[in-house]
């Protein structure tokens, strides 16, 4: 009796012991964020998080599932499942790798991970890890944000510092509904990072060589690409100009300048950071520049960057932050290169037919008349080109006021407002269908909004700011 | 059968000098008496509990932690990292949602804490002093 009742406690320890054991082995962990989100004025919307001047809910809600299993005591397998209301609650994988302690500072990777690009770009979706109810938008827009790669993670200690080295090198694929395509990239890149008491500074660089996989048909990148490049190499501004400057330099005129075809593979693309953060308990700051630059392609690339500032009284935190974009100068040089070859086209057309028709012994009032023909039927496509391209040179500012609620340890309640405005101008050319003389008009600019489609939106008569209203609850478990 | 009865006498003096010892409510950070670890300050002791190192004064040193709700947690949460718990979960979720750490293992009471310690050399461990009892070493107390 006395040795069954023993053997019975040992059965039920060991079966304690396994079940622990299963439980520190498995470890679940999420995040979840929801709100209303709008924003004030009917002529912009930012169609990216489906935010405009009808309430939303969906643009705010994200749900996130972390399980990590220790496979041995230096490897583990971490899985995160993400579904969020922009993507129609897809359930995505934002990280599945498996990760090895190769030593106790080093650590490989392999998997899908998210591309750390800024300050902010691995933990985009966790809400409770940052103050606002979204990160700036100025900044915080970039399209595919995984890698399916390598990483390396060092850290090590020297006195109070702890310092970071985190490299990484993979692929990522996917639609970006806003350029209309499919591409892949390859990536890699390096960031640093150094924390002592209060303070965290950080350093990221990062490179993509983009390749154009697939254009959705109809879509902008697609008018874009036909516009420049032609269809299969017939037509399009490239072909037009060079045809134009072949006839001129046999009838003896002056080419125009040339512009290149926009590549489809090849395309590098420089994502620099630099920023800090300095909390103290009480006090929040945190600051970050960046800067994106897209060689030999037309993005709208720039400078990016903001200062958060809050104050933690009790369960409140009230903070203010000032962000701003601009795209430039290296950026807006090449738009502008590709703006002047299309609205210069059209009258550099009309002189070749011209000078032509008079060499091939044309009266010269038939001649003015086969240029005007020639110049008219060319108008069109060329304004649509120059006035598709000029609103890609950009810039905007904006303010949060926002404040924090701790509701509990892990659930905080948030509510922003932000305006959004100096969105400088942006030239709107107009080419005479007769003469092909061009001339130019300012419109106010939009930054990184969109006109919303559905009429009401004047290019000619713009609001000049924006606010976007967000109340956010946030939680990790 | 060691442990169940340091376990209850450990518990049975915490029950005792909780009283006396709730007014003050200082922490007492504790190690395996066989570590070599002497003393530490609050800085490295928060480091250690953060997971931005695996040593102190090159001695490892793994962590053991609190349930949310203790009040032993509390005290050394606010005083020692200078965190409440919502920023606490703030910084973690910064790590485990990256991949870069994980918060360290939980027990639900300071006596447990004071067991975990007494049996693994390389424990560190936070507890209201009324609680520590001669199977473990003291290194810092932070009022």
């Amino acid at each position: 009796m006395e040795r069954r009742v023993k053997s019975t406690r040992n059965a039920v320890k060991q079966n304690r012991s396994r079940l622990s054991d299963m439980s520190s082995r498995l470890k679940i962990n999420g995040f979840f964020s929801s709100g209303v989100t709008l924003l004030d004025n009917e002529d912009f919307e930012f169609s990216q998080l489906d935010i405009d001047e009808d309430y939303s809910t969906s643009s705010v809600t994200k749900l996130g599932i972390q399980m990590t299993f220790q496979v041995s005591d230096d490897i583990n397998v971490t899985g995160q499942l993400v579904a969020k209301g922009v993507d129609n609650y897809d359930v995505e994988a934002e990280w599945a790798y498996l990760s090895w302690d190769m030593t106790e500072n080093f650590t490989a990777r392999i998997g899908r991970q998210r591309t750390p690009y800024y300050l902010l770009s691995e933990y985009l979706d966790v809400g409770y890890a940052y103050p606002w109810t979204r990160p700036p938008i100025e900044m915080y827009s970039l399209p595919l944000n995984n890698t399916d790669g390598l990483a390396f993670l060092y850290d090590f200690n020297v006195a109070d510092w702890n310092f970071g080295t985190h490299v990484y090198v993979g692929e990522a694929f996917g639609d970006v509904e806003s350029l209309g395509g499919s591409f892949r990239l390859q990536n890699r890149g390096i960031t640093f990072t150094a924390e002592t008491g209060s303070w965290t500074l950080r350093l990221g660089y990062s490179n993509s060589e983009v390749k154009v996989a697939s254009i959705v048909s109809g879509g902008s990148g697609e008018e874009l690409l036909q516009g420049i490049n032609g269809i299969d190499g017939v037509g399009g501004l490239k072909a037009s100009i060079d045809t134009i400057n072949a006839n001129a330099a046999l009838l003896g005129l002056d080419p125009i300048a040339s512009i290149d075809k926009l590549p489809l593979d090849g395309i590098q693309t420089d994502y620099m950071s630099a920023a800090f953060t300095y909390d103290n308990g009480s006090l929040l700051v945190i600051g970050e520049l960046s800067n994106l630059a897209v060689e030999d392609f037309i993005q709208p690339a720039g400078d990016g960057g903001y200062l958060m500032v809050g104050y933690r009284f009790g369960k409140w935190m009230p903070h203010i932050t000032y962000s701003r974009f601009y795209t430039d100068s290296d950026n807006d040089k090449q738009v502008q290169d590709y703006i002047d070859a299309a609205v210069a086209a059209p009258g550099a057309l009309g002189a070749v037919t011209r000078v032509g028709a008079l060499a091939q012994g044309v009266p010269p009032a038939q001649a003015e008349a086969l240029a005007s023909a020639a110049i008219g039927n060319a108008v069109s496509g060329a304004e649509d080109l120059a006035n598709g391209l000029a609103p890609l040179i950009q810039e905007q500012a904006s303010i949060t006021l926002g404040v924090v609620y701790d509701i509990n340890s892990r659930v905080k309640a948030k509510f922003d407002v932000t305006k959004y405005d100096s969105f400088g101008e942006y030239n709107n050319y107009t080419i005479d269908p007769v003469s092909g003389a061009v001339s130019s008009t300012d419109l106010d600019g939009y930054g990184r909004f969109g006109l919303t489609d559905d009429g009401k939106a004047s290019t000619a008569n713009l609001d000049s700011s924006t606010t976007i209203y967000t109340f956010a609850i946030d939680a990790v478990f | 059968m060691k442990i169940i009865k340091r376990l209850i006498s450990s518990a049975v003096a915490a029950c005792f000098l909780a009283g006396a010892t709730a007014s003050v409510a200082d922490i007492a950070i504790i190690v395996n008496p066989e570590s070599g670890l002497n003393e530490a300050d609050a800085k490295q002791i928060a480091s250690a509990f953060l997971g931005k190192r695996g040593s102190i004064a090159g001695v490892s040193v793994t962590p053991v932690d609190q349930e949310e709700g203790q009040a032993s947690r509390d005290e050394f949460y606010t005083k020692v990292v200078n965190k409440n718990a919502s920023q606490l979960n703030a910084y973690w979720s910064r790590l485990i949602f990256t991949g870069k750490g994980m918060p360290p293992d939980q027990v639900s009471a300071d006596a447990e804490v004071v067991e975990v310690v007494a049996d693994e050399l390389e424990m560190i461990g936070y507890v209201s002093p009324g609680a520590v009892d001669d199977s473990v070493k003291v290194i810092l107390v932070v009022q």
